[in-house]
C-alpha cells in the first residue's frame, strides 16, 4: 500500500501555496462586498463559467491534441437537461445536478466512441458534426425542446446573486486546481507525450485510446458543469448554446490565453468576457468583430496574447527592479 | 412509382451541383492540404455577386460573367491571407472559419437578413420521366457536368493540372521535379473557387440566399469527400448518394427537411467507422486516417 505523503501542518501548506495565488483569490472573495450590483455580479459569474468551459476545452484541445469544435455540445447537453427537468417537472436545481452531469458524461461517451480513432482534420471536422445532428433533433421534436426559441423560464440557481457568485467561485477554481493536478501527475506527461508523438507511449506499453477516453470524459463533465451554472444563471436554453459558434468561444480563449495552458483559458475568457461587454454598444457589429479579432491572433499573434502580456509584465517588472536598486 | 422518379431526377439534378462544389472542396483538401471551411462562402458570395451586378446592370448575361470573375478572385484573396499557417490544421481551419465567419457577418450587416431571389435565365418547366422540372436547374446540372468534364480533361492534359496531380501524390518529388508548389496551391484554390461559382450562379436563383447557407454547403462537401474517399476523383459520385438521401428524408416525412442534415452526417459517421478510407479511397491503415 502506498503511504500518504505527509503535506505538514496546515499553516506550512499554506506557505507553499504562492502569495500571488492568495491575492488573486482573495480579492475576489472580496469582489461582493465592494459591489452588490447584480450586472457586475453577472458579468463576473459569466467570466467564471466561460472559464470554465475554456479550461474544459483546454484539457482536450492544448494538452492532448484533439481540436473539437463541437464542445459545446456537452455544455449544451447538461443546461437542456437541467432546463427540461426544472421547467417540466418542477425539479430544484440542485437536484438536476447530478442528472446533467451524467447526461453531458454519457453523450461524451458516445461521441468518443467513432472520434477517437481519427485524426487532424477528419476529426475537427466529425466534432462539427454532432452539434448539427443533435440540432436536427430538437427541430423534429419542437414540443419538447422549445426549437428555435428553446426553453425559457428556469429558476435562479439561488435567492442572490452573492450566492450565484461564490458557487461560480468556488466550481471555477476547484475544477482549475483538479485540472491542474491532473496536468501536473503523470497522467498530464502522458497527455503531452501523445501530442507531440502518439508512438512513443504506445511503445511504453500505456493505453493511449484508455487515456484518451479518461480525458475526453472529464473534459466533456466540466464542460457540463458550465452548462449547468449557464441555464441558471442566463434562464434561457438555446440551440445556439450547442452549436458551433458557443464551441468557438471556448477555442478562442484558448487561443487568446495560448492553447495548451489553464490560466492562459482562464485570460482568454477575462478578455472575452471584457471585449463582449464592450462591444455591446455596437452589437450589430460585435460578432463581425470577435471573427476579426480571431483571424488576427491566428494570423500574426500564434502564442497567445497571454504570452505577450506575460514578457510585457517581466521586461516591466526588470526594469522596476533596476530602477529601485 | 412517381415518387422514385421524382426522387431520381431531382438527385440527379442536385448531385451534379453538388458534383462541382465538391470536386473544388476535395481538390484544395488533396492538393493544397486545407481544409476549406470557407469553401461554401464561395458558393454563397457567387450568389450575392450576382444579385448586385444584376441590379446594377439589369443584365444576366453580363452578371453571371462578373459574379464568377469576382468569385474567383475572392478566392485568390483567401488562399493570400491564410498562405502562412497552412502547415498546421488546427490554425487554417481556425482561419477558414473566421473568414468565412467574418464574410457572412459583413453580407448580413450589408443585405440583411431578408432572403433575395436571383432571377432565372431561362424561365418555364418541363416534363422528364413525368417529373415537372424546371428548366433553369436543368440548365445549371448540364453546365456543371459541362464543366466537370472540362476540369477532368484540365486535370489530365494541361501542365497545371498535372502539376495539381503531382503535388496530390507525393510533395517531395513534386518539389524535385521542380514544380513550384505555392503556385499549384495558390491555383487550387482559385480553381475552386471558380466550379464553386458556376455552380452557385446557376443553381442559386432556385434557391433563397441567406447569409447562413455557406456552413451548411462546406459540411456537405465535407460529407461527400470522406464518403467518396480522398483523393479520388471517382468519388464525387457520392454526391449523388448524398443528394438521394436528402430527397428521400425530405419526401418521406413531415419533417425532413429539418432533419436531413442529420441523416446524412450520420451516414458520414457511420462511414468513419466502417471504412475510413470512404467507398472508393485507398486503405490508409486500420488506426490512421491520413492527416
Amino acid at each position: 500500500m502506498k503511504e500518504a505523503k505527509y503535506l505538514g501542518s496546515p499553516s506550512e501548506i499554506l506557505k507553499k501555496i504562492p502569495k500571488t495565488w492568495i491575492f488573486l483569490l482573495a480579492i475576489q472573495i472580496c469582489i461582493p462586498f465592494v459591489t452588490s450590483n447584480p450586472y457586475y455580479l453577472k458579468i463576473f459569474v459569466i467570466f467564471y463559467i466561460y472559464a470554465i468551459f475554456a479550461m474544459s476545452w483546454d484539457l482536450i484541445g492544448g494538452y492532448l491534441g484533439i481540436v473539437s469544435f463541437g464542445h459545446a455540445l456537452f455544455f449544451g447537453a447538461s443546461a437542456y437537461t437541467t432546463a427540461i427537468l426544472n421547467v417540466k417537472l418542477n425539479w430544484p436545481p440542485l437536484l438536476n445536478f447530478p442528472l446533467s452531469i451524467l447526461c453531458s458524461l454519457v453523450i461524451a461517451l458516445i461521441v468518443a466512441r467513432p472520434t477517437m480513432r481519427l485524426k487532424g482534420h477528419y476529426l475537427a471536422l466529425v466534432t462539427f458534426a454532432f452539434p448539427a445532428i443533435t440540432t436536427n433533433i430538437f427541430f423534429a421534436f419542437p414540443d419538447f425542446f422549445g426549437a428555435d426559441i428553446g426553453i425559457t423560464g428556469l429558476s435562479r440557481l439561488s435567492g442572490s446573486r452573492t450566492i450565484d457568485f461564490y458557487v461560480a467561485f468556488v466550481a471555477v477554481w476547484s475544477i482549475y486546481f483538479i485540472l491542474r493536478k491532473i496536468i501536473n501527475s503523470d497522467t498530464g506527461l502522458i497527455l503531452r507525450a501523445i501530442q507531440c508523438n502518439e508512438a512513443a507511449p504506445i511503445s511504453c506499453g500505456i493505453d493511449i485510446a484508455k487515456v484518451k477516453l479518461k480525458m475526453f470524459i472529464i473534459s466533456g463533465m466540466f464542460a457540463g458543469v458550465a452548462g449547468f451554472l449557464y441555464a441558471h444563471v442566463i434562464r434561457i436554453v438555446e440551440p445556439t448554446n450547442l452549436e458551433v459558434h458557443m464551441a468557438m468561444q471556448a477555442v478562442v480563449m484558448c487561443i487568446i490565453g495560448g492553447v495548451g495552458t489553464l490560466s492562459g483559458a482562464i485570460f482568454g475568457a477575462v478578455v472575452v468576457t471584457i471585449v463582449n461587454e464592450f462591444l455591446r454598444v455596437i452589437e450589430q457589429y460585435r460578432i463581425l468583430i470577435f471573427y476579426l479579432l480571431i483571424l488576427m491572433i491566428v494570423l500574426f499573434l500564434p502564442k497567445g496574447l497571454k504570452w505577450y502580456f506575460d514578457s510585457l509584465c517581466s521586461t516591466v517588472g526588470r526594469g522596476l527592479k533596476r530602477v529601485i536598486s | 412509382m412517381d415518387v422514385i422518379a421524382k426522387l431520381v431526377v431531382y438527385s440527379f439534378i442536385t448531385g451534379s451541383i453538388y458534383c462541382i462544389v465538391a470536386l473544388g472542396f476535395s481538390l484544395v483538401f488533396g492538393v493544397a492540404n486545407i481544409l476549406n471551411l470557407a469553401h461554401g462562402v464561395f458558393y454563397m458570395i457567387s450568389g450575392y455577386l450576382v444579385y448586385s451586378f444584376f441590379v446594377m446592370t439589369q443584365n444576366m448575361y453580363t452578371a453571371i460573367p462578373l459574379a464568377v470573375i469576382g468569385t474567383t478572385l475572392f478566392g485568390a484573396l483567401t488562399y493570400l491571407t491564410i498562405h502562412t499557417v497552412i502547415d498546421s490544421p488546427f490554425k487554417t481551419l481556425l482561419a477558414t472559419f473566421a473568414i468565412g465567419g467574418a464574410i457572412s457577418e459583413i453580407i448580413f450587416i450589408v443585405y440583411g437578413v431578408s432572403t433575395y431571389g436571383i432571377p432565372n435565365i431561362i424561365d418555364g418547366s418541363f416534363m422528364i420521366l413525368g417529373v415537372p422540372v424546371v428548366k433553369q436547374a436543368f440548365l445549371s446540372a448540364v453546365l456543371a457536368l459541362f464543366v466537370l468534364s472540362g476540369f477532368v480533361f484540365f486535370l489530365n492534359k494541361t501542365d497545371l493540372g498535372r502539376a495539381m496531380r503531382a503535388v496530390a501524390q507525393n510533395i517531395e518529388v513534386a518539389k524535385l521535379a521542380g514544380i513550384n508548389i505555392n503556385r499549384v496551391k495558390f491555383f487550387t484554390v482559385v480553381v475552386a473557387a471558380f466550379l464553386a461559382s458556376v455552380a452557385g450562379v446557376f443553381y442559386l436563383p432556385l434557391q433563397s440566399l441567406h447569409p447562413n447557407m455557406w456552413m451548411n454547403v462546406t459540411i456537405i462537401s465535407f460529407v461527400i469527400v470522406v464518403l467518396g474517399g480522398m483523393g479520388s476523383i471517382k468519388g464525387i459520385i457520392a454526391s449523388y448518394i448524398i443528394a438521394f438521401s436528402e430527397y428521400a428524408t425530405t419526401l418521406s416525412f413531415a419533417e425532413g427537411s429539418y432533419v436531413k442534415t442529420g441523416v446524412y452526417l450520420l451516414i458520414m459517421i457511420i462511414i468513419l467507422m466502417l471504412r475510413p478510407q470512404g467507398l472508393f479511397g485507398k486503405y490508409l491503415g486500420p488506426l490512421e486516417v491520413k492527416i
